[in-house]
């Protein structure tokens, strides 16, 4: 199979040295209105230029904008929409980072595009293929709080909420982003209605123009999920490896219908792993997955890890593919 | 009628306390000459020794305002700590300092890293124990971060996995136990905010803590904060522990409603004013939430506290919502008396 190396999603704003910590000062002088907005604006992509060096350095295929503008995947979707007020920090998922729970307090409306800023910034940039990410309705119903008589259930406003994402899909398809990561690590919380997840994916690949569809579950053994996944109308099945020890036989024994995106790097510790054995757990996987294209990505954001050893996971990714096309 | 006398374990040990025992979760905040002095401290402008100097008038005051309001059960504070993990990270052997890591919105704290076998080398926490405890007569709790909550909040780089980091860490903490025991301490509590996290961990949470506890004459308490009861209770009450401190004022955690449905087993430490709130809560709410929480829990199984260390308010506030509880101990006191 052909691999290809995928960054996942968000990476750390700062690092150690006085340059890499200029987004945190800027946020600070900010709130003591020491600074403008533009300016904050300018630190800001100024940072995202320098992540995306970082990615570009390390020999990535996909790159991200690193999510340098998200506060948290909750807020940052939602505090553009109408009926949305932002709340109390929660913790998210079993991490020691914890996000701004969204409250639902009337009909939500998307009033103006929610990415489109940072997007063009990302296609300014980004020279080779870049992914935007986006939270699923599904993670994002099941986060917030429903605080109106509005929505009976959670299945409305994800309902409602899928949607609206689908106009913001259509919007990136339409900006010639090459790939489109849903992210639902809800799913392997709660499991949704399958049927239903269903529609919502239907909905939302419906408007991904000439963009891969990403569908990625992270925080949960993905096992009890993989046959579901397989269903979904996605192009990529993005999984996390780190939870379940069983992943790579399930894989071995069931096959893949889609492109796998493989999170076996582990994006919460920061332990390297060794790239032979990575290399060849997915040699273990050639029989089934054939000549198509496997991202190796790790299994989270690398928010969750210092800056310095945010990169050396993304060098790890590097010497896998090294390993691996060595052994073939 | 509870199945273990967790009193007769403190009369064993010689400590007699009042119907209600008031005491704190464990930190207080610093004041303003603590904290500039650490910052000097950090700049090399001043020395270990007069810092400490600083801490100890710090920690007196704490033990005399304690002692004033008329608090059962003491703490020293925690003045010479910063984080309730890096300050264990910082003293054990096998840990080297972390970089910035992200909490939420601009805020940053320094993540350790475990790197190699963690060894106790000698007391952590027991020499501050013996200063704090000789400024009063009172009992003084001794203060330790539990093993899973150092495994969860930190990186681990050398052992295999997270259950192995966890016993690893056990070990080092029983030893800080029984170096506390031996310096004559007879309340020990060891917090384990983290261990609701994961629900499919709590057999570790359990099995890590009686390596901890196991054989050893103290009465121990954790304490556990922001969980989602509901889905380890009553399992969680297995941790083998005399006293849960939970927070109870807030009414969204359900604790209540657990409780109702099972009672609760083992003797409860209740938070009933809120830690996150500069608003200070009246003498009637705090009356209200102890009836409330007498309803479920017998009256001789119920300590009174804070719902969490106090550290994240102002002197001020800190002092009036400690009051505050201890004040309402003693009227809940006095009726039962009557
Ligand atoms: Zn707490």
């Amino acid at each position: 199979m052909k691999l290809k190396l995928a960054n996942h999603s968000h990476y750390p704003k700062i690092g150690e040295t006085d340059e890499q910590h200029k987004l945190r000062r800027a946020y600070h002088l900010f709130d003591r209105q020491k600074i403008t907005a533009d300016q904050v604006l300018e630190a800001q992509k100024e940072t995202i230029q320098e992540v995306i060096q970082e990615q570009q350095k390390a020999g990535l295929d996909v790159v991200t904008d690193g999510l340098i503008r998200w506060n948290d995947p909750l807020s940052h979707v939602m505090k553009g929409l109408e009926g949305v007020e932002i709340g109390g920090l929660l913790r998210f998922f079993d991490t020691n980072f914890y996000f701004r729970q969204p409250k639902i307090v009337g009909p939500l409306l998307r009033k103006s595009s929610l990415l489109k800023d940072e997007v063009s910034f990302l296609k300014k940039v980004a020279k080779g293929e870049s992914k935007v990410v986006l939270t699923g309705p599904y993670t994002l119903a099941l986060l917030s709080r429903i605080e109106t008589p509005a929505y009976k259930s959670l299945e409305e406003v994800a309902e409602v909420l899928t949607e609206i994402l689908a106009e913001e899909v259509k919007e990136l398809a339409e900006a010639r982003i090459s790939h489109i990561q849903i992210e639902e690590p809800g799913y392997a919380l709660v499991q949704p209605d399958w049927n239903w997840a269903q529609k919502s994916l239907a909905t939302l690949a419906s408007n991904k123009g000439k963009a891969k569809l990403w569908l990625t579950t992270y925080f949960g053994d993905a096992v009890p999920l993989y046959g579901k996944l397989q269903e979904l109308p996605v192009d990529v099945v993005g999984l996390d490896g780190t939870y379940s020890p069983k992943l790579l036989a399930h894989i071995q024994k069931e096959g893949s219908d889609k492109e796998l995106a493989l999170g076996w790097v582990d994006g919460r510790n920061t332990k390297l792993e060794n790239s032979k054995e990575v290399a060849k757990a997915l040699h273990a996987l050639d029989r089934v997955l054939k000549d198509g294209v496997c991202y190796v990505t790790t299994s989270c954001g690398l928010e969750y890890l210092p800056r310095d050893k945010a990169f050396k996971k993304l060098q790890l990714l590097e010497d896998i593919k090294r390993e691996y096309q060595r052994g073939a | 009628m509870r199945p273990s006398s967790d009193n007769d374990k403190l009369k064993s040990l010689g400590v007699t306390l009042p119907l209600f025992p008031t005491t704190s979760v464990g930190s207080f905040p610093k004041p303003d000459y603590i904290k500039k002095a650490r910052a000097k401290h950090e700049k090399g402008e001043l020395s270990g020794k007069e810092l400490c100097k600083l801490e100890e008038q710090a920690t007196r005051e704490w033990i005399e305002f304690q002692e004033k309001i008329g608090v059962d059960v003491l703490v020293d504070g925690e003045m010479y700590r910063g984080d309730m993990v890096a300050y264990f990270a910082e003293e054990l052997k096998g840990f080297s300092e972390g970089s910035f890591v992200r909490s939420y919105g601009n805020r940053y704290y320094r993540k350790p890293v475990i790197t190699g076998k963690v060894t106790w080398e000698e007391p952590m926490t027991v020499e501050w124990w013996k200063k704090a405890q000789a400024m009063t007569k009172k009992p003084l709790k001794g203060m330790l971060t539990g093993p899973y909550t150092i495994m969860d909040w930190c990186f681990n780089e050398y052992y295999k996995d997270r259950e192995a980091t966890c016993m690893a860490l056990a070990q080092v903490i029983r030893k800080e136990v029984e170096a506390l025991i031996d310096a004559g301490a007879k309340i020990i509590q060891v917090d384990e905010p983290a261990c609701s996290v994961r629900p499919n961990e709590l057999p570790l949470v359990i099995k890590s803590m009686n390596v901890v506890t196991q054989g050893l004459p103290a009465y121990f308490v954790t304490h556990i904060c922001y969980g989602d009861f509901e889905k380890i209770y009553p399992e969680m009450t297995e941790i083998p522990v005399e006293n849960f401190d939970l927070e109870m004022s807030n009414s969204e955690n359900n604790l209540l409603e657990c409780f109702r449905k099972r009672s609760f087993p083992k003797d409860l430490t209740a938070g009933i004013v809120d830690v996150h709130n500069h608003e200070l809560e009246s003498q009637d709410v705090l009356g209200v939430r102890l009836r409330q929480i007498l309803e479920v829990v017998p009256a001789e199984q119920l300590w009174i506290d804070p719902d969490c260390g106090l550290k994240t308010r102002t002197v001020e506030e800190a002092k009036q919502k400690l009051q505050a509880t201890v004040r309402a101990a003693q009227a809940l006191r006095k009726s039962y008396s009557n």
